[in-house]
This record gives C-alpha cells, sequence and structure tokens, in this order.
C-alpha cells in the first residue's frame, strides 16, 4: 500500500512534465524524459511550474438589474457574490516568480439585484498576472504575491440550459482587480506541491479569495532559496 | 503509514541511517559519508553501455550537502592486477557537484568507459561524491 501511495505521487510529479514520454534509459546522459539531478534544487533547469487550483472569490458585485428597474444604493441591499472553480497557474522564477492565471465558475452566492427580478444563475470567469516572491525551507514553502487583471460576472434570472422555458434576462458586469496574496507551501516530494494561497483586494475591501493549489514543478524546489 | 505521514506532514524525509530511498531500500554495498549515506551496486541498462553504477544517497544532516559526480574516481582492475581509471560517460556534459537538501535523498546511474578487456572488478572512491576522505568500494565478480 505505501509502495503504490508513494508510486502514483511520483509517477504524477515527476514524470507529468514528461507525459507521453517513453524513458528508454536510466542512466546519464542516455535519458529521453529526464536528467541528471532531478533531486537538487541547484539543478540548472528551468524553475517552471504549473499550478491545479479551486479558488473561492467572494466580492462585491456592481448594482444591477434584469428588468430595467432604477439602480439605487440603499444601504443594506446585498451585494455579495461567491464563487467557486477550478484555475489553472503557470509560473515560473526561484526567489522571484512570475506568471499567469485564470479560472471560472459558478457564482454560488447571488448578489441581489435591484428590482423586481432577482437572479437564478450566475458565471464568473477571472485572469491575473501574478509577480511574488518565496523562499523554500526544508520541504515548505512560504510567500507572497500579488496579482493585478479583471473578473466577468453574468447574471441571469434563471438557466436556460437546464430550464430551456426560460426566457433569460442577463445582466454582465467587469471590474478590475489587485490582490495582495500569502502562500504557503509544501512539498511532499521536490516536483510535487500542495499550497494554500489567501488574497485580499487592495480596491475593495470585501473582496477576499482563497486558493487551493497542487503544484507541479520543473525544477526541484524551485531552485529556491 | 509512513506514506500518510508523507502527505499530511512534511514531505518523504529520508531517516538517517536507513539507507531506503521513498520506495525500496538502497541497493548495494553501504557506506556512511559525513551527511551521506551511500550505497553503490552495479547495475545494467538497455541502451546504455556498460559498466554502470547505480549510486543511492541520503543526506542524514539537517542542512544541504554536496553530491559531486563529476569528481569520484573510479578504477577498474582486471583478473591480473592491472588497474585502470575509468571516466563516467556523459554526453550532454551534465555531470556537476549539486546541493542535496537536508534530510532527502536521490539516485543516479553512471555509465564508465574505459574499462580494459578482461575487468571484472570496478572500485568506486564513494568519499570523493562527498569531498570525503577516501572510501574505496569494489563492485563485481571478485570483489
Amino acid at each position: 500500500m505505501k509502495a503504490l501511495v508513494i508510486v502514483a505521487l511520483l509517477a504524477v510529479s515527476v514524470r507529468a512534465y514528461a507525459k507521453g514520454c517513453h524513458e528508454t534509459s536510466q542512466v546519464v546522459g542516455y535519458e529521453h524524459c529526464t536528467w541528471f539531478g532531478t533531486w537538487s534544487r541547484d539543478t540548472p533547469v528551468f524553475p517552471l511550474w504549473f499550478e491545479l487550483t479551486y479558488y473561492r472569490h467572494a466580492f462585491t458585485a456592481q448594482p444591477y438589474t434584469l428588468d430595467g428597474a432604477a439602480l439605487s444604493t440603499t444601504p443594506g441591499d446585498d451585494l455579495t457574490a461567491i464563487s467557486g472553480g477550478p484555475m489553472f497557474r503557470i509560473l515560473a522564477g526561484r526567489l522571484l516568480y512570475a506568471g499567469l492565471e485564470g479560472g471560472g465558475g459558478w457564482l454560488s452566492t447571488l448578489p441581489h439585484s435591484y428590482g423586481a427580478t432577482q437572479p437564478g444563475w450566475g458565471g464568473y470567469m477571472s485572469g491575473h498576472i501574478v509577480g511574488g516572491a518565496h523562499v523554500v525551507l526544508w520541504r515548505f514553502g512560504l510567500g507572497a504575491e500579488l496579482a493585478a487583471g479583471g473578473r466577468w460576472a453574468v447574471l441571469a434570472n434563471c438557466n436556460a440550459k437546464a430550464d430551456p422555458m426560460c426566457m433569460q434576462v442577463q445582466s454582465s458586469q467587469t471590474s478590475r482587480e489587485v490582490e495582495l496574496r500569502a502562500r504557503a507551501d509544501i512539498f511532499i516530494v521536490p516536483q510535487w506541491s500542495l499550497g494554500v494561497v489567501v488574497g485580499k483586494s487592495l480596491l475593495d475591501d470585501n473582496d477576499h479569495e482563497l486558493l487551493i493549489t497542487t503544484g507541479f514543478h520543473v525544477r526541484a524546489l524551485d531552485g529556491a532559496p | 503509514m509512513r506514506a500518510v505521514l508523507c502527505l499530511v506532514l512534511a514531505g518523504c524525509f529520508y531517516a538517517p541511517n536507513s539507507y531506503h530511498g521513498a520506495i525500496a531500500p538502497f541497493p548495494g554495498k553501504r557506506v556512511a559519508l559525513g551527511c551521506l549515506d551511500v550505497a553503490v551496486t552495479l547495475t545494467d541498462d538497455a541502451r546504455a553501455p556498460g559498466p554502470i553504477v547505480e549510486y543511492s544517497f541520503g543526506n542524514r544532516c539537517m542542512h544541504s550537502t554536496v553530491v559531486d559526480f563529476s569528481s569520484v574516481h573510479v578504477v577498474a582492475y582486471t583478473d591480473a592486477g592491472a588497474a585502470t581509471d575509468v571516466h563516467p560517460r556523459d554526453p550532454r556534459h551534465e555531470l556537476r557537484p549539486l546541493g542535496l537538501d537536508a534530510l532527502w535523498m536521490g539516485s543516479e546511474r553512471i555509465s564508465y568507459e574505459g574499462a580494459p578487456t578482461g575487468a571484472d572488478v570496478l572500485c568506486v572512491d564513494v568519499g570523493s561524491l562527498a569531498h570525503e576522505p577516501s572510501q574505496w568500494v569494489c563492485l563485481g565478480a571478485r570483489s
């Protein structure tokens, strides 16, 4: 059982970058899918990594209406929205890193609209440029990053796919986003990590984001100091 | 149990003196060198010519240590006792000193060239792998 679990971990992580590559030799200089020194963070391989992420983003939507009602800013109107779903991140760098991320999903909490027609369905997408710094001590990584980009949310009175009889009325909105984030990672093996990222918007006090990530690293421990 | 701890806690650390990797024990003869626990054995390969030495190593220290395959001294001996230095085949010029993190492990297989016909013993100065005093380990039919 132990061996199976570890073999699975290694198979997913160490060889993930080489999916489809058929290794014909385990000897240095004769390998196709790997290279000398994969066990060392000093090996001269570009420090690139990919993260598969689940995000949960809580934010305040802009006022909107689905029936032409006048928009007001009455205190107490609940414009809180929450979205969760998959996100993909690609990053590169050692101490300093940069990359791109994009994700999308449904709105699990829908912001109230103005007027009598309330939303029954919502979708969400976001994309950011990311820059940050991280260090890895033993197997533990700590870092901070800044993410800048935007989000797009669409709200509708009903889900037209689930209910073909629905006469859908939509409202969409876009917003700029700048988030400051802290991250913590644990490397299960030098090329595979699990992590948590917590972010807070610099533009909106009520905007928070949580990312649960698993990273696949070309270079052991990203070569981070 | 260890696999679960690997997942939940701090990764698959190398246990000092265990000579055991993530999956299996280090194969071959074992030598303790400063921070490194090293095991060496002869092996073969479908593509690379022999002789091939498999090195398995773990860092027993709480700090990084050097692993330097470029400095390992290897000698081939014939049945008559003649000694010949052999050299690693490194067509991509990959061999270089690298750091091994605290309580981590690795393995490499190196093919050597220059052994005379009839050489049936390969002796490896394992100490040079860690920049430590010489410790010779001989591998082969007569070792």
